[in-house]
């Protein structure tokens, strides 16, 4: 996690845990927030998992280009970037560059999604 | 639900500045995929080169049937749909009731669906389990960072320089055999 602290652009060093080989082609990572030039998809902070998304973006201040991202939920399909987010419990998180984990809370009715990821070259 | 295009800030000093780019979204569910492609491009703004074919494109594959599925455009669900171009586009899919577990896989390309499509069937082909992806990704961290030893170090100042290791080795490089 290292690189990823602070909220702020000049307050982070840009850096995510993404999941990917060496120099993949994009790399997969639980989205915390809409990023663009200056902000990460992730960041430490967040409280909510917007999805998981195959970002290409290098460096911060690069941006993002020819994005996906994979929204699981429960129930109604949530369309807008806010509905969509679920609360986690940063405790049930696991990051490392092969395989990441995660528990998020789909509604205290509907119950928790257990979420895992991993990725290949492309 | 595949979220394929949305509004997009430009620039990082407002983030209400933005663009919408247009792309597709194509929803089989015989063959249990959603596609599609999206042009957004923040660092336009940058270069000289508008670049106006580019696109990143996309093959995801369930493991479950879907139950119903269809298209989204700005918030708007259509029910059935299994192709539309625009923007604020996603396609979704929806399983049945007892689901206990889906697994998704999603090839990518910046050339075409049909290479992210092969892309998929040549990483991660039906059957791979995401351990089997796990396992293998791991490896190939461990080939790189293992070329490094280190003697008299601290726990901490290995997390430290291990992690700098793979900072450095994260971002994709370009001229690759195929995209």
């Amino acid at each position: 996690m290292i690189g990823n602290g602070g909220d702020s652009p000049n307050g982070s060093g840009g850096m995510i845990p993404s999941t990917a080989p060496p120099f993949a082609m994009a790399r997969w990572v639980a989205q915390t927030r809409e990023n663009y030039v200056s902000v990460t998809p992730y960041n430490v902070t967040g409280t909510r998992i917007h999805g998981f998304q195959a970002t290409h973006q290098p460096a911060i201040w690069m941006g993002e280009c020819g994005t996906v991202v994979v929204v699981p939920g429960a129930g109604a399909v949530a369309t807008s970037f806010e509905d969509r987010g679920l609360p986690f419990k940063k405790s049930t998180e696991m990051h490392s560059p092969s395989y990441y984990r995660v528990e998020l809370e789909a509604d205290s009715k509907k119950g928790v999604i257990l979420a895992e990821q991993s990725a290949s070259q492309y | 639900m595949l979220e394929i295009t949305r509004a997009s800030v430009m620039g990082s000093a407002d983030p209400s500045n933005v663009t919408y780019p247009s792309g597709s979204v194509f929803v089989n569910a015989s063959s249990r995929e959603i596609c599609g492609s999206n042009p957004e491009r923040q660092d336009f703004i940058i270069g000289p080169n508008p670049a106006p074919s580019f696109a990143g494109h996309f093959c995801a594959r369930f493991s479950t049937p879907f139950q119903e599925f269809g298209t989204v455009q700005n918030g708007t669900l259509h029910r059935d749909e299994r192709s539309r171009n625009g923007t604020l586009l996603s396609g979704y899919a929806i399983f049945a009731n007892n689901t206990r577990a889906v697994d998704v896989r999603v090839g990518s390309s910046f050339i075409s669906i049909e290479q992210a499509r092969k892309n998929l069937e040549a990483e991660i082909p039906d059957g791979t389990t995401l351990e089997d992806t796990a396992r293998r990704t791991r490896a190939a961290w461990a080939e790189k960072l293992d070329r490094i030893e280190i003697d008299g170090a601290s726990n901490e100042q290995l997390d430290v320089f291990y992690t700098a290791v793979f900072h450095a080795l994260q971002v994709h490089v370009s001229g690759a055999a195929f995209l």
